[in-house]
């Protein structure tokens, strides 16, 4: 099935010259250090906590509605220290999840109202149930497919995972128009 | 994934009768048929950590058990545990009067917060700390138990004939760490030693009933039973070996490994996946999963309305062509046979050819038209584009094809409901151009060749993408309880090039022509 047309109204959107799309009704804390590289869809209500540390986002990624991306920190016996926050290309985060991970792989799933724990590392072609909650540090293998609260390993990807999600996030953004 | 894609709404048949989505069957481009997961053999390619990532050679895989030997899960939560530091201040070894601090490592979820010292683990100096591995207190058994299934297996591979010598190479036992069990070439035991009796384990005996029971004790009837210090049936079956009761028994149970797998045909025996080594990398070195190699077929709208026996609906699909090379795309009436066994009688009888499956060679496939085989699912008949060198009768290896393939798959035939067929077969064909990976970064498609579609079966095309339009009526006799499932075949071209690889002397790339069997269901709709 073909995704539906997603529209939203232009003034509402700012298209930056490399194609992202970021709705202006967002918080995006220290906005210097955050990097969305190109034809990325950034959605209403979503928070990037930019001001703890660095957050790059990669090549048409689809970060959904009221999703929550916050860099990790970590405790060392003098004091806390923020990591950056890397997501890969071709990403996609589902309305209202937190993400709190180290890094989020290229080709990555994300489902809606996920808990993505502190310095978790999801790797590339992985996928996050609905629902899910991960504990913190967890390790989310290729081609694994995650759920449940704890979050545990239930699920294969497909092999050509890689393509369907260049072919997902591509289509997401094709549909992604203003109105007219 | 398939929803993120809707794929499961269109199922293709594998030639065994097993409906998948079409990522996640495969294509073998040497005898040119789908394969299912059932339809191919799964090999270990190597063993790593989720985790660490750590890989591990497939032997020390077998001595740990498949774990890991660094990371652990919680036994309570099955999370996996982190390691955290504290410090302690002991006196110190140079002069004891003063005081040293020492770091100390424990493990902990973070999760559920159990940690190492809730099983009464002490703390360890190192971060690699050795924890306490449990018992298992039939250990001396199993052990028994092993090796006395060992001389089993030996002396029953040994007593066997040789009654069936399988050539195939790579599927034998060797490949899967069973070579200890194959019979050596010169039987070890002479026969009179296979046939002595081998004396039972120990610990084997007889059971027997008590006639007394023991009274069972007050404190059964007495104590109230702290349920949260109970420990569930996942938690005992995750520690296997000790299965405790209580949750203070719980100890760290090392991460499962994983495996990264190839896969072959089990008819040709050639790789139809096989995975880069990393445990990191999504990289294939041969990947011929059918979605990169087959037209894909899938509703491009939800149906407007309920289609309802008897009714008739116009529905828009979706194809697109994932090969390098150009294809045209014929639909035609739903056309699947079921493998099985009769038809193979029934065929071989009629043939009467010599078939010899060792020698079977798949690659040359280009059958006449007359012998489009019933009985698999993707059935190859010459095409009219390659001249007279695809007419050239073949018919000894496609049956020992079709032999080798019902002798080695397992027939599954699921039943699926087909109760939908279309009212009009549209006599003409649509020509889908090749994949183009640029055609991302033109934004204007002013030099798209024009292929003078009937805009009516094409409304709209776009790379190597276009959607047809197609006239379906649901049988009136269907039972309407059931969802519209729309059966049809297509038949496109293949344009095989493993064929000019393998064979110098071959002129070039083979064009075939391919059919496929789906299964489309037509009620699925969008949901976001």
């Amino acid at each position: 099935m073909e995704l539906p047309d997603i529209f939203y109204d232009r003034p509402a959107y700012v298209e930056t010259a490399s194609g992202n799309k970021v709705s202006r009704n967002t918080v995006l804390c220290g906005s210097q250090n955050i990097v969305i590289n190109g034809k990325s869809i950034v959605r209403e209500g979503v928070i990037i906590r930019g001001d703890l540390a660095n957050v790059r986002i990669g090549r048409q990624c689809v970060i959904n509605k009221e999703v929550v991306i916050r860099p990790p920190f970590k405790k060392f016996s003098k004091g806390v220290a923020f990591f950056p926050l890397h997501i890969g290309d071709n990403a996609y985060i589902g309305e209202g999840s937190i993400v709190n991970a180290a890094v989020v792989g290229s080709y990555t799933y994300i489902g809606k109202n996920c808990i993505i724990g502190r310095r978790c590392v999801l790797k590339d072609c992985a996928m996050i149930a609905d629902n899910t909650v991960l504990a913190p540090e967890t390790v989310v293998p290729s081609f694994s497919i995650y759920s449940g609260s704890p979050g545990l390993h239930t699920g294969d990807q497909p092999d050509c995972t890689q393509d369907l999600m260049i072919e997902f996030t591509k289509s997401y953004y094709q549909h992604f128009n203003p109105n007219k | 994934m398939a929803h993120v894609q809707q794929l499961e709404g269109a199922k293709y048949i594998c030639c065994c009768g097993s409906l998948k989505p079409i990522c996640s069957i495969y294509f073998c481009r040497h005898c040119l048929r789908l394969r299912c997961p059932y339809c191919v053999s799964h090999e270990v390619d190597s063993h790593y950590c989720g985790n660490c990532s750590e890989n591990m050679p497939s032997a020390e895989a077998k001595q740990k058990k498949n774990r890991c030997g660094t990371c652990y899960d919680c036994p309570s939560c099955r999370q996996t545990l982190t390691i955290r530091a504290t410090t302690i201040q002991i006196p110190s070894e140079a002069d004891p009067a003063k005081l040293a601090v020492q770091k100390l490592y424990y493990l902990a979820c973070g999760f559920c917060r159990w940690t190492s010292r809730d099983a009464g683990l002490p703390d360890s100096p190192s971060t690699s700390g050795t924890w306490q591995e449990p018992e298992s207190p039939f250990s001396k058994e199993i052990v028994h138990m092993h090796d006395y299934l060992r001389v089993l297996a030996l002396r029953e591979k040994n007593s066997k004939e040789k009654k069936f010598v399988h050539k195939s190479k790579y599927l034998a036992a060797g490949r899967h760490g069973l070579a200890h069990l194959l019979p050596k070439r010169y039987p070890i035991s002479t026969p009179d030693e296979m046939y002595k009796p081998i004396p039972p384990p120990e610990y084997v005996a007889p059971t027997k009933g008590d006639d007394e029971f023991q009274e069972l004790s007050d404190k059964f009837f007495e104590e109230e039973i702290n349920v949260p210090k109970v420990t569930s049936l996942e938690q005992r079956l995750h520690q296997l070996e000790t299965q405790p009761h209580e949750t203070s028994a719980l100890l760290p149970t090392h991460k499962q490994l994983l495996i990264k797998r190839s896969l072959r045909c089990r008819v040709c025996e050639r790789n139809i996946s096989k995975p880069e080594y990393s445990p990191v990398s999504v990289k294939f070195k041969i990947q011929l999963n059918a979605f990169y190699h087959v037209v894909q077929v899938r509703m491009a709208a939800p149906l407007s309305q309920p289609l309802n026996p008897g009714g008739t609906a116009t529905i828009l699909l979706k194809l697109s062509n994932p090969t390098q090379f150009p294809t045209s795309i014929k639909f035609l009436p739903f056309a699947f046979v079921p493998l099985s066994k009769d038809d193979l009688s029934s065929q071989m009888g009629a043939l009467d050819v010599k078939v010899d499956p060792a020698r079977e060679s798949s690659t040359d496939v280009s059958l006449p038209s007359n012998i489009s085989s019933p009985s698999t699912s993707i059935t190859i008949i010459a095409s009219p584009s390659h001249g007279g060198r695809s007419a050239l009768p073949s018919e000894s290896s496609s049956s020992s094809q079709m032999m080798k393939e019902v002798h080695v798959l397992p027939i599954r035939n699921e039943k699926f409901v087909n109760n939908c067929r279309l009212v009009v077969v549209p006599e003409a064909e649509v020509v889908l151009p090749p994949k183009d990976e640029t055609s991302d970064f033109v934004d204007d498609y002013a030099d798209t060749p024009d292929f003078n579609d009937d805009p009516k079966l094409v409304p709209w095309r776009k790379a190597n993408k276009a959607t047809v339009c197609l006239d379906i009526v649901r049988d009136q006799n269907s039972n309407p309880e059931e969802e519209p499932v729309l059966g049809i075949t297509i038949e496109y071209d293949y344009v095989n090039t493993i064929v000019a690889l393998e064979n110098k002397s071959s002129p070039g790339p083979q064009k075939v022509r391919l059919q496929t069997h789906v299964l489309i269901s037509l009620n699925t709709g969008y949901i976001q």
